[in-house]
């Protein structure tokens, strides 16, 4: 009696294998992210942790240069699906987002590989089936230092971000006494590196270097040090919440110094945190102010248009960058015409000479060249008039 | 009927399974493991990898809370320290495959004996905050020692080959961590129904009546931490093989936390449910996502979704929901519905 | 010497933060033996509420002052009701992961209704310093010192001479013989919470008008932790200098070897205290009976 039950079980065991051996197959039978109908483009960004603004800004501008181009009909009678994966700024997610899009969405090109670590986790597997990427987020130079066929960043990293700030300032403002503080992670140590080649190649007086941890909130034991070492500009390297409590210490202390940061500061919602006390803070970035009606005019208009109101409010330089690289992208898929493969996007997307999304400066990549780095200029918090201002 | 229950022998007590048909559905199961990189798309052989990483994390975290009832809040600092050793053998020593895995248990296995021997004095509370103490100095040294660990910028792994065969694909870690998941519930198993086992269990209800029974106390201890930091530095290592780079961020208090979650809900004290623990929390976001997308999720809008928070809730209400009313685990449950039905139609109402 | 003086002085200002936090942990370990993971959660959680009514009312400090002290007692009495009175009686590990728990399920919820943004306290505008012993300070900073030696002053003679102080630590000592004394441990163990968010709303608030709300005010707890355990996790004072102890530690640490050390000096103080003297500085030892 027992034998017959066991073999009725197994029977059942086997059809159940032999289904999901059959729905599995399926499953794995399409093409990669290219029909007649459509292309679908996916990025892994974080939504939730320390970067979470990150993700909903420049998706916001992914989606907004996926609904201009559709609403134009798409690229070659193609419209654009844009699917994002959240990967809560934990590299262990960003591979398993990365797989979930290319196994469950079919990807066929990537517009997103979140932040620096996050980016050098995945990479083994964009390398492996030769994924063309186009990052909006540049940060960290190691995506892009040794050419890969296929992933373009459009931006500057961390490491030339920090040292265009010094030296821009230092050309406003020569002969400080100069100090730097960043996070101990892989978003401040880059700037310090970059404030280091500064400091070599420029000659620039530097009296201290601070490194913090990340979730720090009191900085009085470090601003004691400033004021000892007597620094009169310092170089921020954490993130905005971070930078404002700095500045704030900063000022409570008596000690009065320039502060100058990269892009990462550059959101509406730091002017808000740094309050008074940030009025005057530099700020370096290669997009222009969002505030700044006459430059952004394009992006505006699309926001207005598509953006429930609610959340008009959020878009920031980080949704310029989104829609300048997608558009970017779009760009190079519609020069293959017909016949959509990946080796051809990558191929042209190298051969981007002078592109121009309608705002920001022109994007142009090149043999051995991956990173776009544009021409950046300076900016001030008007703490008054609650606006970033550029310096001339 | 099926009960089992009237033993006749020591040997009927310490053996493995009770009944001879166990064997043919673990056997069973343990196929369709092993077709699964051949039926299923790599998306999910990389879940089932995450899987097994998990289920050998859980049962070494089980051997020393659930089984020896040391509360350790700080396990992700083993974790971290078998991921990290493996990864600086790896990539920067070039060493081969299994003594690296076996290196990093033993270096877990050492550095436990850093917060076990002064937690021989402490219990309860006080243990479980050594261990979170332990676990905080620990991450922060590995961020410091940049040279060695790369710091807070993360290091590289680079898988190696074994006996020519390359470890470069998703299937060939996927059977690597299968291969080891088992020999890991094995040898718990073994441990637990031997008197290592009987001992820790002694230890956990009523120490100091142990100590009367003449139960080395301390050396037990000792022996449950260094042996759960073994197992738990093992699924590190192969962590780090999973990932390719590892990063600070991946050991924090919210990975100890997970691990817990997991013990919890499959159940204190036994291996099977560490095994259902793992599993169920794994694949818990997956099941989330899903259900959120089946829902109309929002994550297509423009408007900001407030997916990722609305899953840390249900996150935490299911971990509440289950110490509130299923406090021995799933296996418990289980075992109740197993006992209903062998009963039927005399069994009494599942407490 | 002077920079030595700078930094223990203010180690001493951001030790009251942690404190008054501490003396939260103190007071529910000392009423229920439950150590509360989500206690820089709950703080987070009046502080934000403590927001939106700074919001609401223009930034009117007794409004928001009034709106804490409700929303503490409101949220303790759920909190304790609803989430730990149904635990008692299991192990003290199922109550410890039921509190961890909660820690992420506030911060989720925060997140959800508030947003993942650092805000800014609307009302604080002024950076007026004033000078302390050498250091500069905050307005909010000294209001902070004031509170903190109110809170330890009160909540010792609370303890010690009040009929309900004096019910809470027998609580401690011994729930069964309180019950069959003829008091009610649902009250008490209740009066325990809600003091216990009193005072972590407080430090919330007073935390938000120094630096910001955000979701990272959470780390206070694990930071306030140490303080907890050096002083005993049974005596609230204790707690309360533990609490100052760190905050010069951690300071001192930064401020010499570099700031990564902060929390490794805060930390490596708390496992060498329970080398030593397992139960902290002032607390009691627990004696076993077989």
């Amino acid at each position: 009696m027992k034998k017959s039950a066991i073999s009725i079980n197994f029977a059942m065991k086997a059809l159940t294998s032999a289904l999901i051996l059959a729905g599995a197959s399926a499953a794995n039978a399409a093409d990669p992210g290219v029909t007649d109908k459509e292309i679908v483009i996916g990025a892994v960004y974080p939504f939730t942790g320390p970067a979470g603004q990150l993700g909903y800004t420049i998706t916001m501008g992914l989606r907004l240069g996926a609904e201009e181009i559709n609403a134009n009909g798409g690229i070659n009678g193609r419209k654009i699906k844009m699917v994002v994966e959240d990967d809560q700024y934990v590299p262990a997610n960003s591979v398993q987002a990365l797989q979930k899009l290319i196994d469950v969405h079919n990807i066929f090109s990537l517009s997103g590989i979140s932040g620096g670590s996050h980016g050098l986790a995945m990479m083994p597997t964009i390398d492996r089936l030769k994924i063309p990427t186009v990052n909006p987020a540049v940060t960290t130079a190691a995506h892009y230092s040794t050419a890969r066929y296929n992933v373009f960043g459009v931006g500057e990293d961390y490491t030339d971000g920090a040292f265009e700030l010094v030296k821009a300032m230092n050309k406003l403002h020569p002969g400080e006494k100069w100090a730097s503080m960043v996070q101990d992670d892989e978003s401040g140590a880059p700037r310090e590196a970059g404030y280091d080649k500064a400091v070599k190649d420029l000659g620039i007086n530097s009296v201290l270097k601070i490194r913090f941890k990340p979730r720090q909130m009191d900085f009085s034991a470090e601003v004691l040090r400033l004021k000892s070492a007597g620094a009169t500009t310092i170089h921020l390297g954490g993130l905005p919440a971070i930078n404002a409590s700095i500045i704030k210490e900063a000022k409570k202390q008596g000690l009065n110094v320039k502060f100058g940061g990269l892009w990462t500061d550059h959101t509406p919602p730091m002017i808000d945190l740094a309050g008074v006390e940030g009025n005057g803070m530099y700020i370096y970035d290669f997009v222009p102010a969002i505030t700044d009606k006459a430059a952004s005019a394009g992006l505006l208009n699309l926001v207005d248009k598509y953006v429930p109101k609610e959340d008009q409010a959020k878009a920031n330089r980080y949704t310029m960058l989104g829609y300048i690289s997608l558009k970017v992208m779009a760009d190079a898929i519609a020069k293959c015409g017909k016949d959509v493969t990946r080796d051809c996007v990558s191929a042209n997307l190298e051969k981007t000479k002078n592109f121009s999304a309608g705002i920001g400066s022109p994007v142009s990549f090149g043999p051995g060249v991956r990173m776009s780095a544009p021409a950046g200029n300076l900016l001030r918090i008007d703490a008054t008039a609650k606006q970033f201002v550029a310096v001339k | 009927m099926r009960t089992k229950t009237f033993k006749q022998s020591t040997s009927q007590i310490n053996a493995l399974f009770q009944y001879r048909d166990t064997w043919f559905w673990y056997g069973l199961v343990l196929l369709l493991l092993l077709l699964w990189p051949w039926v299923a798309p790599a998306y999910m052989v990389n879940i089932g990898t995450m899987m097994l990483i998990s289920v050998i994390g859980a049962v070494g975290l089980n051997l020393v809370t659930g089984t020896a009832g040391l509360i350790s809040i700080g396990h992700a600092g083993f974790l971290a320290i078998g991921a990290y050793t493996s990864a600086i053998l790896f990539t920067d020593h070039h060493w081969p495959l299994f003594p690296t895995i076996l290196a990093s248990g033993l270096i877990s296995a050492c550095i436990s004996l850093l917060v076990g021997i002064p937690s021989l004095r402490l219990k309860g509370l006080y243990l479980a905050i050594t261990t979170l103490a332990f676990s905080i100095i620990t991450t922060t040294m590995i961020l410091e020692t940049t040279e060695l660990t790369g710091g807070s910028a993360g290091k590289q792994v680079t898988r190696p080959e074994l006996f020519g065969i390359s470890l470069e694909s998703n299937s060939a870690v996927y059977y690597l961590s299968l291969l080891i998941s088992v020999l890991t519930i094995l040898g718990a198993l073994n441990l637990m129904r031997s008197r290592i086992g009987r001992a820790w269990g002694a230890i956990r209800d009523y120490d100091i009546a142990a100590s009367l029974m003449g139960i080395h106390v301390r050396g037990y201890k000792l022996l449950a931490f260094t042996v759960s930091a073994f197992i738990t530095g093992v699924s590190g290592s192969l962590l780090a093989l999973h990932l390719r780079y590892l990063n600070i961020d991946s050991f924090t208090l919210i990975t100890s936390v997970e691990a817990l979650t997991m013990i919890i809900v499959g159940g204190l004290g036994s291996v099977r449910g560490a095994v259902l623990g793992a599993i169920i929390i794994t694949l818990l976001p997956e099941i989330s996502s899903r259900l959120f997308a089946l829902m109309g999720g929002n994550m297509q809008s423009l408007s900001s979704a407030n997916f990722p928070e609305l899953k840390g809730v249900i996150y935490a209400l299911i971990i509440m929901l289950f110490l509130r009313f299923e406090p021995d685990g799933m296996t418990s449950r289980w075992d109740h519905i197993k006992r209903f039905w062998s009963d039927w139609p005399y069994s009494r109402k599942p407490k | 010497m002077n920079y030595f003086n700078s930094l223990v002085v203010s180690g001493l200002v951001v030790g009251t933060l942690y404190g008054l936090v501490a003396m939260g942990f103190a007071i529910i370990y000392k009423v229920s033996r439950v150590l509360n993971f989500a206690q820089g959660e709950v703080m987070m959680l009046i502080a934000f509420i403590g927001y939106s009514v700074a919001l609401r009312t223009d930034g009117s400090q007794p409004m928001v002052i009034l709106g804490v002290m409700l929303s503490s007692v409101v949220i303790a009495a759920i909190i304790e009701r609803l989430i730990i009175r149904p635990m008692l009686g299991q192990p003290i590990f199922s109550i410890v992961m039921m509190t961890i728990a909660l820690s992420v399920l506030l911060k989720s919820l925060i997140s959800l209704i508030w947003g993942s943004d650092p805000m800014r306290m609307p009302g604080v505008t002024s950076v007026a310093t004033l000078e302390f012993m050498g250091v500069m300070l905050q307005p909010a900073q000294l209001v902070l010192i004031a509170v903190y030696l109110l809170a330890c002053f009160s909540i010792w003679a609370f303890l010690r001479f009040t009929l309900m102080g004096i019910a809470m630590r027998a609580c401690a000592t011994d729930p069964t013989v309180t019950m069959l004394m003829g008091l009610s441990i649902r009250h008490l163990y209740r009066l325990g919470w809600v003091i216990s968010a009193m005072l972590a709303g407080l430090s919330g608030l007073i935390f938000a008008n120094i630096y910001h709300v955000g979701l990272d005010m959470g780390h206070v707890g694990i930071a306030a932790f140490p303080a907890a355990i050096f002083g005993g996790l049974d005596s609230v004072l204790g707690s309360a200098i533990g609490g100052l102890v760190i905050g010069v530690a951690e300071n001192l640490a930064g401020g010499y070897i570099g700031s990564g050390y902060k929390e490794v000096a805060s930390f490596g103080i708390i496992l060498l205290v329970l080398m030593i003297r397992p139960h902290g500085l002032f607390g009691e030892k627990d004696i076993e009976r077989v």
